[in-house]
């Protein structure tokens, strides 16, 4: 018989920040869709879309500041930066898990715990979107907003046509990975279970399993996951 | 000191009053003293000044006062004697018409094979159709004295009305030959034979100040005289109505009532002023400040409006007197500008008139000055006033492109930053399209779509079509209903691109030999006609329902039959391989402006696959000879799109935005990327559909539980 306890994650901060993110990249989506495809689809109206897909790209931008203010400040960026051994054994065997192990009822490989709360496909997918698609899409997206004050800059940089195309390629990187990232909030101890953790900030763990697999999971984290309660219970934390 | 103060003021007016009184007497009682003028006007010419203008003496060709030798009033030598008129003739586009420019046919940039100058002396035109033949041309079609007489009435005279094309001389001077030149002959049009015509006894037509420099110059009688053959009367003719002259059969007397003894007349019988918008619509169509009900006529006497639709008017299109369509609804005035009283010559004005000078140019001025702040004084500029008009970025005006764009624009009157408050990303929407996308969203006259000269009427003139109508246009009977313009992109002078609203007329006709040149009117009359009435031939082979009449609906070459017949008839008329060929000419829209409220401001009028970018815009009703036309090399437009069939066998243009010119969000997007994208989705979500649905499964078969 397997235990299960709550333990807190995501502090009040990181969720409204992740929450806040999400209804961003989802009013981009729309506004874009809308701009892009304004022959078939009106919401908001051309002229309403272009301004809010500008203004919330700019919120989006700041929060996006924000969130590596804050993970630099608290340390927390390291768990974003995935290592060697996550491309490969790591990666592999998580990927294994999802087109494997999940049908066959296996323990996930990885224990989360709050100080390594991402797995090693999650770092590898937030590498690439945090230092590729976002960056490509802010820098395309300031190219295409320079145009309103010169458009001479856009053209030294290739032209709208090609900065638009390029805008429109990591739009649909994005449409896809939020898609994919939905369905994996799925994949948790039960189905709303991660959904769950980022509203209340308490994920559910296995209490059991992450005792039996401590050392064996001690080949990838060489630091065990803290049991201390204090990471249980963010009264205690905050004392 | 308040009371000191009153009393200096009192003084001070006092004395001013006194002034101007004393001024006053003054010249009511020195009569005859030179007013304050020009310096360049020398005593004994002013004689006297009861207008702003001073009297004017009327002088022939050699300088003589026409009240005393009954002569032809020549404008060179009347005008001249104050204002350097020779400069004026040089240094005026509306009289070389593209003299100056000439070349070897086809050697004119963009031009036709047969082009030999980019104005209208030289550049055919398919409205106006007649050929201005060259020398050694063995088919004689059009020479300078013909040409005189079909153009004259829309040119002002000079250039090529009075000098040959060759070597600038008089063309009175050309000796008589038994050689045709284009310069000694003229077609005879019952012949088709080159005649020599009599230089001596027409006279050329000289630069005629008149037509635009007096209020209500008399253009019919101009015209009359122009076409005529009495070139040297013309300008004469345009005096008359005035009081100075007038016809008495074939002859012209002059009134020596108006003269005085030493043959002066006075200014104000001739109402001399700048050059108004009522003159310019004398050979540019419908611009006036009139009031009355606008009435317009479709026609190639009203060159803009035909070509256009636009008229130039500032009464409200409510109250015309035209049977358009919702007309009580329309509330603009036909122009914006108009209605604020804008005359042409406020935007088209002198380049070198200090008052509006604002562009020079392009390459003339001092490259590291933007704003040349030496200009000539008054004095200097009515001496030699630049007549080469400021014009602006227009696919049609192709004479002197070095002086396109220096005409006073949108920009250089208007902030478009400190109004289109609504407007997103304003730089760029200024710097790629013309303020008249928006602001010329509909033009409510008639304007031509087609001209078919593979055939003709039974008086010669080709089949033509209209858009903007229902029904022909001006039978009172059809409904006008206006067009929306096609919003095409157009090179400007600097290179730079920019969208704005053209009319496209589509044009067919025969053409012959190798090199091509059109196939000459007189051929297609012999080949089509049988005095007044078609040949019998033509009926049998176009009369398709047997009654005997070729109707409008009949005259047309859908077939190949058809051609290959009419081809025969050419090529026994002496028509060495004729062939149809066809043409699109844009004609872009600068005038028929509408203020802000009714300017389009809905970003999806353009901003959508159908929209104002992409709507089609009808080339034709049919296609004769199944012929596709192209667009004409020197027209600066990029015909973006494709040529379309219709469902009723007509030809439209379908245009597009080229996303490497102009990449319109709405309209372009790399649809391969969407594809792409779309089918990843699908495949996402299909893969997420087999995980989620094996992962209940396989969960189910395990009793439950996470999964």
């Amino acid at each position: 018989m397997k235990n299960v306890k709550k333990v807190y994650f995501y502090s009040l901060y990181e969720r409204l920040w992740h929450w806040m993110q999400a209804l961003l990249v989802i009013a981009l989506i729309i506004t874009g869709f809308e701009i892009t495809f304004a022959t078939f689809f009106s919401l908001t109206g051309f002229k309403a879309a272009v301004y809010l897909h500008n203004i919330v790209a700019l919120i989006f931008v700041a929060n996006a500041f924000l969130a590596l203010f804050y993970n630099l400040a608290s340390g927390l960026l390291t768990q974003w930066i995935p290592g060697l051994q996550d491309f490969f054994s790591l990666g592999f065997r998580h990927a294994r898990y999802y087109y494997y192990g999940i049908f066959r009822g296996e323990p996930h490989p990885f224990e989360k715990t709050p100080e390594k709360r991402l797995l090693p496909l999650q770092k590898i997918t937030y590498f690439v979107i945090l230092n590729l698609l976002v960056p490509v899409q802010v820098v395309t997206g300031l190219l295409k907003w320079s145009a309103s004050y010169d458009p001479g800059i856009i053209d030294s940089f290739g032209g709208l046509k090609l900065i638009a195309t390029i805008h429109l390629g990591a739009a649909w990187l994005f449409i896809l990975f939020t898609i994919l990232h939905v369905y994996m909030t799925t994949t948790g101890h039960t189905v709303f279970s991660s959904i769950a953790a980022m509203i209340t900030g308490y994920d559910i763990v296995e209490v059991e399993k992450q005792e039996e697999e401590k050392e064996e999971k001690a080949e990838f984290s060489p630091q065990a996951a803290p049991e201390s309660e204090e990471a249980e219970d963010p009264e205690k934390e905050e004392t | 000191m308040k009371k000191i103060m009153h009393i200096a003021i009192v003084v001070f007016f006092s004395f001013g009053l006194a002034f101007v009184l004393t001024a006053l007497a003054s010249d009511e009682a020195s009569e005859g003293v030179p007013p304050l003028t020009i310096k360049h006007l020398r005593s004994d010419i002013v004689k006297r000044q009861r207008d702003l203008h001073p009297d004017i003496k009327l002088l022939d060709k050699d300088g003589n006062s026409v009240a005393a030798t009954g002569n032809p009033v020549s404008a060179m030598k009347t005008c001249g004697d104050c204002h350097d008129t020779e400069y004026i003739e040089k240094n005026n586009y509306h009289s070389s018409v593209g003299m100056d420019e000439q070349t070897e046919a086809g050697k004119t940039p963009g031009g036709r094979a047969w082009d030999t100058s980019p104005g209208m002396f030289g550049r055919w035109n398919p409205l106006t159709y007649r050929y201005l033949s060259g020398a050694g041309e063995s088919r004689f079609d059009m020479g300078t004295a013909d040409w005189i007489m079909t153009m004259g009435p829309r040119h002002v005279g000079g250039g090529p009305a009075v000098y040959s094309r060759f070597d600038w001389t008089p063309l009175e001077e050309s000796a008589a030959t038994n050689e045709v030149g284009p310069d000694t002959h003229i077609l005879d049009p019952a012949t088709g034979k080159a005649v020599e015509w009599d230089w001596k006894k027409s006279g050329t037509v000289e630069l005629n100040c008149f037509i635009c420099h007096i209020k209500t110059p008399n253009n019919t009688a101009r015209i009359r005289a122009v076409q005529e053959g009495e070139f040297k009367w013309a300008t004469t003719a345009t005096l008359e109505g005035t009081g100075l002259v007038e016809r008495k059969g074939n002859e012209w007397k002059w009134a020596a009532a108006a003269f005085d003894a030493d043959g002066y007349v006075d200014a104000s019988m001739i109402r001399i002023s700048d050059p108004l918008s009522s003159n310019c619509r004398l050979c540019h169509g419908r611009a006036c400040k009139c009031v009355d009900p606008v009435v317009f006529e479709n026609s190639l006497d009203n060159w803009s409006t035909e070509t256009t639709g636009e008229v130039y008017s500032p009464e409200r299109i409510s109250r015309t007197e035209m049977n358009i369509k919702d007309r009580a609804g329309l509330m603009n005035p036909w122009d914006v500008h108009a209605e604020r009283l804008f005359e042409c010559s406020y935007c088209h004005y002198s380049p070198n008139n200090p008052v509006y000078m604002i562009k020079e140019p392009t390459g003339t001025g001092p490259g590291h000055l933007s704003f040349d702040a030496r200009k000539l004084s008054i004095n200097d500029y009515l001496f030699r006033p630049d007549h080469n008009l400021a014009k602006g970025h227009t696919s049609q005006g192709t004479i002197q492109r070095r002086l396109t764009g220096i005409m006073r624009d949108c920009e250089d009157c208007h902030n478009p930053y400190s109004e289109h408050k609504f407007l997103p990303y304003k730089k760029l929407h200024f710097e790629t399209l013309n303020c008249q996308t928006c602001h010329v969203p509909k033009v409510y006259a008639p304007a031509r779509m087609m001209t078919d000269w593979t055939v003709i009427n039974a008086d010669g003139t080709p089949v033509v079509y209209h858009r903007g109508v229902e029904g022909r246009a001006n039978d009172p009977e059809s409904l006008i209903t206006g067009y929306q313009p096609a919003l095409l992109v157009h090179t400007e002078d600097q290179g730079g691109k920019r969208m704005g609203p053209h009319n496209l007329i589509s044009s067919w006709f025969w053409v012959e030999g190798d090199p091509p040149r059109p196939v000459r009117l007189f051929d297609l009359k012999k080949a089509f006609l049988n005095g007044d009435d078609y040949h019998p031939d033509i009926i049998a082979l176009l009369d398709e329902d047997s009654n005997g009449v070729v109707s409008a609906d009949e005259l047309k070459l859908d077939t190949g039959e058809k051609v290959a017949a009419i081809a025969k008839r050419l090529s026994e008329a002496g028509v060495e391989n004729p062939r149809i060929k066809a043409e699109i000419q844009p004609f872009t829209l600068s005038h028929g402006v509408v203020s802000g409220s009714s300017a389009i401001s809905d970003c999806r009028a353009c901003h959508n696959q159908r929209s104002n970018v992409t709507n089609r815009i009808k080339l034709a009703s049919y296609s004769p000879g199944g012929v596709m036309p192209e667009i004409v090399g020197d027209s600066e437009v990029l015909l973006f799109g494709k040529i379309v069939e219709d469902k009723d066998g007509g030809l439209s243009f379908k245009p597009d935005s080229d996303p490497n010119v102009l990449y319109i969000h709405g309209v372009n997007r790399a649809r391969w990327l969407n594809i792409t994208g779309a089918i990843l989705l699908a495949l996402l979500l299909f893969a997420i559909f087999i995980h989620s649905l094996l992962r209940i499964i396989t969960s189910s078969r395990r009793g439950g539980g996470k999964s």
